[in-house]
């Protein structure tokens, strides 16, 4: 052990936290050693000096104040410590659904997303073939009273015709008075 | 007028931690056991690396606020008193940053409650301690800080050197050089003072 060393162990050793196995080998470094035995002894006594000096201490508003900072907090406070746990939680939950909305609507081709695109292209699909079927009952109707209109129309000129040789052969008779 | 005391005797069979946990729970007993245990070595500490008692008092009410305030972030394995001075550590070295000087101011001052013996010094043993007193505040007065800082850690907060080497961020080997140069420093210190003093004798 040389002496460099030595003056490490030996500040260990004043407090006890030197290793059995250094604390021999710096004895027997001390034993050969005139200049680190002295350090040894002196730094002891310097230490016992300063031990032997009284300890100052806080004043006590000093130690009055820190209690009273110490206190447990006020009943809002309180309330609010014992709800924290639950918040966090709450906020967990909103945080969770955010971003599954999120991934949701802007994930390309997420599945929901293609289960929603042809869910929508079958209502669709649906929904025209009801209109084509509604429009096609419609043109049926239009037919039948197109037909019917037809039917009046014929009866009608029939008798608008009537009703003109009628008329001529009034102004006919009327001629020969 | 006899002070009375205002913070219950230590519990020695609860360890910090223990405590700590308690105070986390609400039990504000809990803390004021703590403050009870720490309070004369975390002083001792503070005072003697500012040398200002005033400031000492500022930094001490600090550090347990913020003890107080950061109560949820505290770790059982971090281990109480090393937590608590290396807050005391941090605020120190950064006011005497801050102020770039080391006021030697007397500890000793009527203000002072100083823990003595329990039978009473006689008026002899009260000159003795208060001109040693005044030695060891003019050898810390003149040691460097870093030095200061390490023989004050180890002297007053019980925490190991290679704890202490975490703390401040250095080698154990630079630590225990530290130690052992402040050591050196008040051994001069102390000795100068006593050939004057057997000077004026």
């Amino acid at each position: 052990m040389n002496c460099e060393r030595a003056n490490e162990v030996m500040m260990l050793d004043l407090y006890g936290e030197a290793a059995a196995a250094d604390v021999a080998e710096l004895r027997t470094h001390l034993a050969g050693c005139d200049a680190c035995r002295r350090a040894a002894e002196a730094s002891r006594e310097a230490l016992a000096e300063f031990r032997r000096e009284a300890t100052p201490r806080p004043s006590r508003e000093t130690v009055e104040a820190v209690i009273a900072v110490a206190q447990p907090r006020p009943f809002l406070g309180g309330i609010f410590a014992q709800l924290r746990p639950a918040l966090w939680q709450a906020a967990a939950v909103v945080a969770v659904a955010l971003t599954v909305s999120v991934t949701i609507k802007f994930w390309p081709q997420s599945p929901v997303q293609l289960a929603a695109e042809t869910s929508s292209a079958v209502t669709q699909t649906a929904t025209t073939e009801t209109s084509w079927d509604t429009d096609s009952a419609a043109l049926s109707e239009h037919i039948r009273l197109a037909q019917a209109d037809v039917t009046i129309g014929s009866s009608l000129d029939n008798r608008i015709s009537g009703l003109r040789d009628a008329l001529s052969d009034l102004r006919a008779g009327s001629s020969s008075f | 007028m006899p002070d009375q005391p205002l913070l219950p005797a230590s519990n020695v069979e609860q360890t910090d931690d223990a405590l700590f946990e308690r105070y986390r729970n609400g039990d504000a007993a809990a803390f004021e056991l703590l403050l009870a245990r720490h309070q004369s070595a975390l002083f001792g500490f503070l005072i003697r690396m500012v040398g200002d008692r005033a400031l000492a008092e500022d930094l001490f009410q600090e550090t347990w606020m913020r003890v107080v305030r950061e109560a949820r972030r505290y770790r059982a394995e971090q281990k109480f008193s090393r937590w608590l001075f290396t807050i005391a550590n941090r605020l120190a070295i950064d006011e005497l940053r801050r102020r770039k000087r080391w006021r030697t101011v007397s500890v000793d001052d009527e203000e002072t409650t100083v823990e003595l013996p329990a039978n009473g010094p006689s008026a002899a043993d009260e000159t003795e301690r208060r001109r040693t007193l005044s030695r060891i505040e003019a050898a810390l007065a003149t040691m460097q800080p870093s030095l200061r800082q390490v023989f004050l850690l180890r002297e007053h907060s019980g925490v190991s050197f290679k704890e202490i080497a975490a703390m401040t961020d250095a080698p154990l080997g630079t630590v225990l050089w530290r130690m052992s140069a402040a050591l050196k420093h008040l051994r001069k210190e102390l000795e100068a003072d006593g050939i004057d003093g057997a000077t004026e004798k």
